[in-house]
């Protein structure tokens, strides 16, 4: 069976032909262990049948009588279980944020079409090495929810629910990512991809559920240069894409003030990822996003 | 002290104008673009802080940029800081008199117009930035001052309609007696009250002693015009008003003056169409007689002569025209009061055929019907008669006789006393006695006639016989003395008439003197100056600013008796009767400088018989256009003459200080310093921090 994707595969509107050609010299690997149900070329922290081996650990009732090393045992008069890795499948969950603010443009694509871009390619990275993604479309709560899968008709629908998305409703990243916990069967790496217009410390409150539970969290941010600069100079009434409030403002006036608050946002998100040992990228929707990509993979060819 | 503002009603426009904008903006404000955008709530925040940040700074940009258009708005509105002694907006009540010449000097002209059209265009300007009066005057300074309004008004568009309707009256202006009736208008009142004073405080007519202003009356000069060197005739008048038939006309006249440089301009003379014309130097400052002979007109009527000055080209040419009117009059009548024996048959005849042979004398055989005798002899009866001659203004010539050098008793040659002397004679081998013109009486009129020597010398000749005072003369009456000292023609005049001592004898055995061509030129102007004095009829000449009467003299039969002008335009007139009962004609109105006619207009044959002339001569005190002292006029009101400039700061002069240059560098300065807080705002606003994005 071959690993390349169909012609049917390539043709969607995030995934094009030159950005295959690129990912094809790209390998996945998010530098961490996975947790598989497959044995596959991903280490995984489970125990299991391997011929690596791991450590010896302290006899505990209900553990598997096989796994006892009698030799241990003879010389020691103790029970000892000799423990192995487990070579697994790595499993990647993919969160799009896909409220109303992910619909702003600016000169250039969409946040959402952007961060759609970045995760189809993601997406092809992942299946490409028949490792399995999974994909969650949320807004307050989880909209849409792909479960992991490695296969090519995987990879379609996961395309073709990134081309039926749309951004609407109003952003609630810790609440959909609370709800969002007891869909994912396996740990792995969660990638969300959002705006992260939200209050960050509630957001990594969210996020620390994943952490605890072994999961390798990347943050991936993405903002319209707009957003960030607040170009010109006449007043305009501002009105939001979630909540339809509106307020009259001079950018010239506040444009210093907003990129103070902006700042302090995004020094924000730097200093909680820091803290929890996250990986956090923050993207402008004018880079291309095969570049953010290599956060993720490393040259295979 | 208080505000006041120039152009109130500006601040009703200003108001309006004002809204105009805010209604506008106000129905017409554009919304701005609508921008959809996904961090509101990050621009809200921002929006706070910079609110938190920015309110004092942009509370101060709206007080600074609020408090300089107000301030420029009232820069608009003139206003101007009152001090109690200001007029304009205080609260009291406010009663404002304006004295505005109209004399004859205003009529000079000054940068293209007259003084007068100044002074209206500044008395309408007054007016105008009076503001809001209570009651208002004109009063017209002229030879009879008077107020447009009885009592104090309070329209002024009806004394600005005054103002426009006035002209120059011509007439001297009476100072004094225009502010004493304004000091008496404002007097009565309460509040605030202003005299403003619009002339050209010509010196003559200011110089004199002016009614102090009360302290409650703010007085106010505004001097009009400019002085300028002036060249006026300053006099014109017959040697005699009253001409005898044949007689010429003399003309005596003056030129004035008034500049620094010395001038010579010609003098033009009118007689019906005779014209003469003299050329006059007039020294600097000074004032240049000239004299002229003009022939009379035959017929018995008054006639005019007009002197005008050509080429004067000076700022005042009303002065330059002066009239004055004569009359010719039946010839005089003569006659001889020779006792017998007082002369020889031969002297008696030489006398008679010298009073025949003047075309303006006339012989009559009644001496008391005479106006000029020749007297001699010694009686008492002779004395009498001599007395009643001289009573009536008639002359006498007295020829002292061997009998007796004047009559008895009367002492009629006081102080020169004949009889006190005695009949002296020399032989015919012997030579005689000569005659000398004394050097204090060479100007007198009667050797007017001899300064061109064309007439020869009236001291020629000698004579054998004389009377012989004993005691030193008098000589202040001596026109003729013998080189001895004794009077050989004295002459005594007084109001009633004219008393000659002839101690000249004519006869040819006696005298060479009588032989001299002077000898009959000089008996005619001993007959001329011996004419009984003759009043002047009223009509004759007006002074400006009073009307005139005409009482004719005969009724005027066969038409309308109208008074016409030089233009010939009719004068007002009305009927009158004097107190004595005769007919009188008086003009409604005060005659201005210029000639008028009395005449009998027939309406159906169309022709105008002129009657009667009346002339109105400018005025002399009007004729200097030098300004009066500043110095003097300061002191008097107290207060600054105000500048002559062609725009005049009523507030400024009447209102104290004006405010709103203040107003307009204040709010210049404060849109100064609102730009450079925006300055330093744009400047910081550059140094923006930038987010820095991670790739």
């Amino acid at each position: 069976m071959s690993n390349e994707p169909s012609e049917a595969v390539r043709s969607p509107r995030y995934l094009r032909p030159e950005d295959v050609r690129q990912l094809r010299a790209m390998a996945f690997s998010p530098r961490m262990m996975v947790e598989g149900a497959l044995t596959g070329k991903h280490r995984s922290r489970q125990r299991g049948a391997s011929t690596e081996f791991h450590e010896f650990r302290a006899y505990a009732p209900g553990d598997p009588p096989g796994m006892v090393d009698w030799r241990a045992f003879a010389r020691s008069d103790r029970l000892y279980l000799r423990t192995y890795e487990l070579e697994t499948h790595l499993e990647c969950h993919l969160f799009l944020d896909s409220s109303g603010s992910m619909d702003f443009r600016d000169d250039g694509p969409s946040k959402l079409e952007w961060a759609s871009h970045f995760a189809a390619c993601l997406a092809y990275l992942v299946t490409l090495r028949q490792d399995r993604i999974s994909m969650t479309l949320f807004d307050r709560k989880p909209r849409e929810f792909l479960p992991p899968g490695s296969t090519q008709g995987h990879l379609r629908q996961l395309l073709n629910l990134l081309e039926t998305n749309q951004a609407r409703g109003e952003t609630g990243l810790a609440q959909a990512l609370d709800l969002s916990l007891p869909l994912l069967k396996r740990r792995g790496t969660v990638i969300v991809i959002s705006d992260f217009l939200t209050e960050p410390a509630e957001t990594f409150r969210a996020i620390s559920a994943y952490t605890h539970r072994g999961f390798r969290v990347f943050l991936f941010q993405v903002l319209t240069r707009e957003e960030l600069e607040l170009p010109g100079d006449a007043p305009r009434r501002y009105v939001d894409l979630e909540s339809s409030r509106s307020l009259v403002a001079h950018p010239a006036s506040v444009r210093a003030a907003y990129r103070e608050e902006i700042a302090a946002h995004q020094s924000a998100l730097r200093h909680f990822s820091l803290q929890r040992g996250i990986e956090l990228v923050q993207a402008v929707t004018d880079q291309p996003w095969i570049a953010h990509l290599r956060h993720l993979t490393f040259q295979t060819a | 002290m208080a505000f006041g503002f120039l152009d109130p009603g500006l601040i009703a426009f200003a108001a309006v104008a004002a809204a105009v904008p805010l209604v506008a903006h106000l129905i017409a404000r554009t919304r701005p673009p609508e921008k959809r955008f996904p961090t509101v709530e990050f621009l809200r925040r921002a929006n706070r802080r910079v609110w938190r940040l920015r309110r004092p700074r942009d509370l101060l940009l709206l007080a600074l940029r609020t408090l300089a258009l107000v301030l420029l708005g009232l820069a608009f509105l003139r206003p101007h800081w009152l001090t109690n002694t200001n007029a304009s907006g205080s609260g009291d009540a406010k009663h404002l008199v304006l004295l505005v010449d109209r004399s004859g000097s205003m009529g000079a002209i000054s940068e293209g117009q007259s003084c007068f059209s100044l002074a209206r265009a500044r008395a309408v300007d007054a007016l105008r930035g009076a503001g809001k009066l209570d009651s208002v005057n004109l009063i017209w300074i002229d030879a009879v001052p008077d107020a447009v309004f009885p009592d104090m008004g309070r329209a002024t568009a009806a004394l600005e309609s005054a103002l426009n309707e006035a002209t120059v009256s011509g007439e001297n202006g009476d100072a004094a007696a225009a502010v004493k009736l304004a000091i008496d208008r404002l007097e009565s009142l309460d509040g605030v009250r202003e005299l403003i004073v619009v002339s050209d405080f010509q010196s003559e007519s200011w110089s004199g002693p002016l009614p102090s202003i009360p302290d409650t009356i703010r007085p106010l000069l505004v001097p009009v015009g400019n002085p300028a060197p002036n060249l006026s005739l300053s006099n014109l008048e017959l040697e005699s008003a009253t001409l005898l038939a044949g007689e010429p006309i003399r003309v005596i006249g003056k030129v004035r003056n008034h500049g620094d440089e010395r001038r010579t301009v010609r003098v033009a003379l009118t007689v019906d169409d005779d014209r003469i014309v003299r050329e006059v130097a007039a020294a600097p400052r000074g004032e240049s007689a000239f004299f002229a002979e003009i022939p009379a007109p035959s017929d018995r009527t008054e006639f005019l002569v007009k002197a005008s000055i050509e080429g004067s080209d000076d700022a005042l040419m009303a002065d330059d025209d002066r009239w004055i009117v004569g009359r010719v009059r039946e010839p005089l009548r003569v006659g001889l009061g020779l006792e017998d024996d007082s002369v020889t048959d031969i002297e008696r005849e030489l006398w008679s055929r010298l009073l025949r042979s003047f075309a303006w004398t006339r012989e009559v055989d009644d001496i008391d019907r005479a106006e000029l005798v020749v007297a001699a002899g010694n009686s008492a009866v002779l004395a009498e008669r001599i007395q009643t001659l001289l009573a009536k203004g008639a002359g006498v010539l007295y020829r002292p006789t061997p009998a007796g050098g004047a009559p008895e008793p009367l002492d009629l040659f006081s102080p020169l006393d004949p009889k006190q002397g005695a009949w002296e004679s020399r032989a015919p081998g012997e030579s005689g006695w000569t005659m000398r013109i004394p050097a204090d009486r060479e100007d007198d009129p009667i050797f007017r006639l001899f300064t061109g020597g064309e007439y020869g010398n009236p001291a020629a000749g000698s004579t054998r016989q004389r009377w012989r005072l004993t005691e030193a003369a008098d000589d202040s009456g001596t026109l003729l003395a013998y080189e001895d000292g004794m009077p050989a023609l004295w002459k005594q005049s007084s109001e009633s008439g004219h008393l000659w001592w002839w101690n000249l004898p004519i006869n040819p055995s006696q005298s060479t003197w009588a032989q001299q061509p002077a000898f009959l030129p000089l008996v005619g102007e001993v007959i001329l100056q011996s004419r009984p004095g003759e009043g002047i009829p009223a009509h004759f000449e007006v002074t400006p600013g009073l009307p005139a009467t005409w009482e004719p003299t005969v009724f005027p039969e066969g038409g309308e008796t109208v008074l016409l002008d030089s233009e010939g335009n009719d004068i007002p007139l009305t009927e009158d009767g004097t107190s004595l009962g005769a007919l009188a004609y008086r003009t409604e109105l005060p005659l201005q400088p210029g000639s008028y006619r009395w005449a009998l207009r027939d309406v159906a044959l169309e022709r105008e018989i002129v009657l009667a002339h009346t002339t109105v001569n400018f005025p002399l005190s009007e004729m200097n256009l030098e300004r009066a002292d500043a110095a003097s006029l300061e002191a008097w009101t107290e207060a600054r003459l105000a500048g002559n400039e062609n725009g005049i700061d009523w507030t400024r002069l009447r209102d104290g200080r004006p405010l709103w240059p203040w107003l307009a560098g204040l709010a210049l300065c404060l849109l100064a310093v609102e730009a450079a807080i925006l300055f330093r705002a744009s400047r910081r606003e550059e140094a923006t921090p930038t987010v820095a994005t991670r790739t």
